[in-house]
């Protein structure tokens, strides 16, 4: 048989007889009395690995005149019930009457840190055993399958086919097993993990014998497979010099996978994308963890297109909607007071992420003409400008006269929602809040802070004259009605849509002419974020 | 005895120039010397960046500092901490300041200028409030001249910042400096420019940069043709070596000349000024070129006290500028100096030297078109005529005049009187 041709269930037949195997020797050898006598020493253990699997992998020697594949018991210390299967290969450096030997161990013994003792005993009563080297080498599994790939086409054809079927196991999440699967390769360029969504996975894979049917990845504990509908192979002529002689299947040697679960992307260690062939077998690849991006903190949303230019007509595209919101809903974080001045009245404005808008915005401040029984109030973002914030509000403390109070908070775009917990702290009853990158003109200026000065219960929202909706750009309003309605508007990608549902407000949102400006942080947002902000507006008002 | 008393007058310099030797350091010190020259009471007022506090040396007791912390000041707005602020309106008030004449608004902030309580008169030396890009109006990053700024084309040079971004730039520039006083452009070239831009023209007076120590031009430093191998014309340039100031235009042209072995025997590019700040590549391409071409030299730094002499010794002086420019304060020493100038043929440069009268204009930015003029220049009979038409040089003196003069003349347009 060809080893391009590996039965599909072969590797698990192979786990399958060692179960067995394992089964028995708990059954009759744990109570067999051990005796390692010099003359039964039969051979010695080198290394050792575990795989995911928990499946132990050894290189040693053996006698030639033992079995290749026994029950046993592990010993280091305490019996473990155990079964081996080893395939043979001649080494030069061993006695003509013993040979190397690779293999696989069913047990529950792992290897412990530092140095440690180990027996292998097996054989009629338990007579043989094979000890471990002082000290053994512990192995990473990707180090055990680079040490088979090497010696398997000197091994015992009859004794290495098993494990070469157990490791190409369609079941099996062994590390770099590509070649063993039939000399297939494959890379990925990135994965952009999206936590309650899934991954989605660019790379190429090469299989020159056998067809590649589909795609799994190993994230931590989590096995994700590519969803079918959400999978294409394209193009990869890049790769024409890598690949001189593989003719049209550089047509779709790359590919583009939405993996649909619950990936642990705080734990997803190095993945492995697994292959799937037509046949059944498998091959996987260790894939290094550098090329994993999570959306929302080290790769934008939009990262997103470039895999899938058609996005929102893919049909995921409600749950990836869905999973950005929740995701930013995890992200809002709190309200960090750093210094609160009680105030009957608020002006919040929440700071640019642009150090030169912020000198502006103080700048401007300074000219507005907020007195009275109102206070100031920043909504900084924690990373980023920080130093020129506490500068800023100093100079803010000393210049204006008026109450001063200054909040760290995780995202500006999304400073709406950390607004009843700011005003609660200051003790502010009404509040006149102005998002980031609003800037006010003096007219406009005036007309926001008469608002603020009045004691109204409908909201007003700030037309800026920039020929969008008010909303929550700019509004002033009572702390109450704002905490009471802000459970129910929905978090959008960005921070802001439309008026992003105050018009919702008791009363409905009175429009109050301010001029000014929108810019930066408050410009109009991505593409993306409007197909994402229309799908949750869809969702909110169906439900 | 004073000429007029408008009451005591602070000239204020974004930099000290015993930090810093550019055009408007220079012309303000000039013009604070000349004011007291001719009896008015004067104070120097210069900003001195922190890390230099220790280096600054003030020249007199007129003299007053503003420690200024670049991480404090945003050089997009141009908005300085309200401690830069509050230091001026300290000055203002124990010096009894009747009229602050800022000479740029870098380091000071233009929020500054307009907070304090008493009138105030910006100096304009480029084009800062119009161009992000170190007010050269020139793009970025191909470095083509940029006839007019607006926020979209701003933006194309600064796709980072956005045109909404440049949008708010211009109003906040335009509505902080509208409301000062008056202006004063050393060149009729940037008082357009400003004026186009939105500043208000009837407020904009042109005044030359005055010299500190104006005298009558010195003689062509060998008359008559020079013969090969007896000596040769000198070619030199003064000023910081910089892309902006056209340097590498000079490295082109010696390029050329060294492909003219009868040219290169015959004339020497001489390179005066301090090379700071540049990015590595260009140091070494202006080393080798150096190197390889025995018609470049490279005379390195050079006291300002001794350019008169360092410009004797050549018998032109090239402005290979690659930008506007505005009043280069260079022409005026060269003048001084008795040498024609050798200049692009825009902005400031050509508003300054007439060709074929005080000088030669080639195309900006064009090194066969400077190899042009100085093929020109070095025919029988050219210096002498270029010598010959070189104009009087204003002094500190006139300068001052001429800024009392503008000073009382906004006074009485906004109807306060002139100060004092």
């Amino acid at each position: 048989m060809a080893e391009s041709v590996v039965p599909a269930a072969a590797g698990a037949s192979v786990l399958q007889r060692l179960g067995t195997l394992r089964e028995a020797a708990a059954a009759t050898l744990m109570g067999v009395q051990l005796r390692p006598v010099a003359a039964n020493l039969r051979g010695f253990i080198e290394s050792v690995a575990v795989d995911a699997a928990g499946v132990i992998w050894v290189c040693g020697w053996l006698a030639r005149d033992q079995p290749l594949e026994f029950p046993a018991i592990v010993f280091d210390g305490k019996k473990h019930a155990a079964a081996v299967s080893l395939t043979s290969f001649p080494r030069s450096d061993l006695p003509a009457q013993a040979h190397a030997v690779f293999g696989a161990i069913l047990v529950d013994w792992r290897p412990p840190a530092g140095d440690f003792e180990l027996y292998i005993f097996f054989g009629e009563g338990l007579a043989f055993f094979q000890r471990g080297m002082k000290p053994v080498r512990v192995l990473e599994p990707s180090a055990a399958m680079e040490q088979f790939e090497q010696i398997r086409g000197n091994c015992d054809r009859a004794t290495a086919l098993p494990l070469q079927r157990m490791i190409t196991s369609a079941e099996s999440w062994l590390p770099e097993t590509a070649r063993a699967g039939g000399n297939a390769q494959a890379s990925v360029d990135r994965i952009l993990l999206l936590p309650g969504f899934g991954a989605f996975v660019e790379g190429w894979a090469l299989s020159p014998t056998k067809r590649v049917n589909g795609f799994a990845m190993k994230f931590g504990d989590t096995v994700v497979r590519a969803d079918p509908q959400a999978t294409y192979h394209k193009p990869r002529h890049d790769l024409r010099d890598t690949f001189p002689d593989i003719g049209p299947l550089l047509d779709r040697i790359g590919f583009v996978a939405a993996f649909r679960g619950a990936i642990d992307v705080e734990d997803a260690g190095e993945p492995i994308l697994k292959l799937v062939f037509a046949d059944g077998t498998s091959a996987n690849q260790l894939v290094p963890a550098k090329t994993m991006r999570r959306i929302g903190h080290s790769a934008a949303p939009e990262a997103v297109l470039a895999l899938f230019p058609s996005l929102r007509h893919e049909g995921f595209f409600g749950d990836f909607a869905r999973a950005l919101q929740a995701d930013a809903v995890a992200r809002l974080g709190g309200c960090e007071p750093w210094r609160v001045a009680p105030a009957r009245r608020a002006v919040v404005l929440a700071m640019p992420a642009d150090r030169s808008d912020a000198f502006l915005l103080a700048e401007e401040l300074g000219q507005a003409g907020i007195g009275g029984d109102m206070g100031l109030v920043l909504l900084a973002e924690r990373g980023g400008i920080r130093p020129e914030i506490l500068a800023i509000f100093a100079g803010l403390e000393a210049r204006l006269g008026v109450p001063c109070s200054l909040f760290f908070i995780e995202d500006a775009s999304h400073a709406l929602r950390t607004l009843p917990r700011a005003l609660q702290a200051v003790g502010a009853a009404r509040f006149l809040f102005l998002g980031p990158g609003v800037f006010l003109a003096p007219a406009g200026w005036r007309a926001a802070l008469a608002a603020l000065a009045k004691d109204t219960d409908g909201l007003q929202g700030l037309d800026l004259g920039e020929g969008q909706p008010p909303g929550a750009d700019g509004f002033a309003w009572n702390t109450a009605g704002l905490a009471a309605l802000l459970p129910r508007l929905p978090v959008f990608l960005g921070g802001r849509h439309g008026d992003n549902g105050l018009g919702r407000a008791p009363g409905g949102m009175q429009v109050l002419a301010a001029p000014g400006w929108r810019i930066g942080e408050a410009g109009v947002g991505s593409a993306l974020a409007g197909w994402v902000n229309r799908a949750l507006e869809a969702d909110d008002a169906r439900a | 005895m004073p000429e007029r008393d408008p009451g005591r007058i602070a000239v204020l310099s974004h930099v000290h120039p015993a930090l810093s030797r550019g055009g408007a350091e220079i012309a303000a010190h000039a013009l604070f010397t000349g004011l007291c020259e001719i009896g008015v009471d004067a104070i120097f007022v210069a900003a001195c960046p922190e890390q230099d506090r220790a280096r600054l040396r003030l020249g007199s007791a007129r003299e007053r500092v503003v420690h200024v912390d670049a991480g404090s000041y945003d050089p997009f707005y141009h908005i300085a901490s309200p401690e830069v602020t509050a230091q001026l309106a300290r000055i203002v008030e124990a010096d009894g300041i009747r009229l602050l004449n800022f000479h740029h608004f870098l380091n000071f902030g233009v929020n500054s200028l307009r907070a304090l309580p008493v009138p105030t008169v910006l100096t304009l030396h480029e084009y800062l409030a119009i161009c992000h890009h170190s007010g050269q109006m020139v793009t970025r990053p191909a470095r083509t001249l940029c006839p007019a700024s607006a926020p979209e084309a701003c933006a194309a040079c600064f796709p980072e910042r956005g045109a909404a971004r440049f949008a708010m730039r211009e109003r906040f520039l335009r509505d902080a400096l509208g409301g000062l006083g008056g202006f004063v452009s050393p060149s009729r070239f940037l008082a357009g420019r400003m004026a186009d831009w939105g500043l208000p023209a009837a407020r904009i007076a042109v005044i030359e940069n005055g010299l500190r120590d104006a005298a009558p031009p010195a003689p062509p430093r060998k008359p008559g043709p020079k013969q090969a191998g007896e000596d040769h014309w000198v070619f030199g340039y003064f000023g910081q070596i910089n892309p902006f100031k056209g340097v590498e235009l000079l490295l082109e042209v010696a390029a050329l000349v060294e492909a003219d072995p009868a040219l290169a025997g015959r004339l020497r590019i001489r390179i005066h000024g301090v090379m700071i700040g540049q990015p590595a590549e260009f140091v070494a391409r202006f080393e080798a070129a150096v190197a390889r071409h025995p018609c470049l030299e490279f005379a390195g730094p050079y006291d300002n006290a001794a350019v008169g002499r360092l410009m004797r010794d050549c018998d032109y002086v090239v402005v290979p500028s690659t930008w506007w420019e505005n009043s280069p304060v260079v022409i005026q020493e060269a003048f001084q100096s008795g040498r024609p100038v050798l200049c692009g043929d825009i902005g400031g440069m050509a508003e300054k030297v007439t060709d074929g009268v005080s000088g030669l204009l080639f195309r900006t930015g064009n090194r066969q078109d400077l190899l042009r003029a100085m093929r020109r220049a070095m025919e029988p009979g050219v210096q002498a005529g270029l010598c010959a038409g070189i104009p009087a040089v204003s002094g500190r003196a006139a300068m001052a005049r001429a800024y009392l003069a503008a000073f009382a003349g906004f006074a009485a347009a906004a109807g306060a009187g002139a100060p004092g």
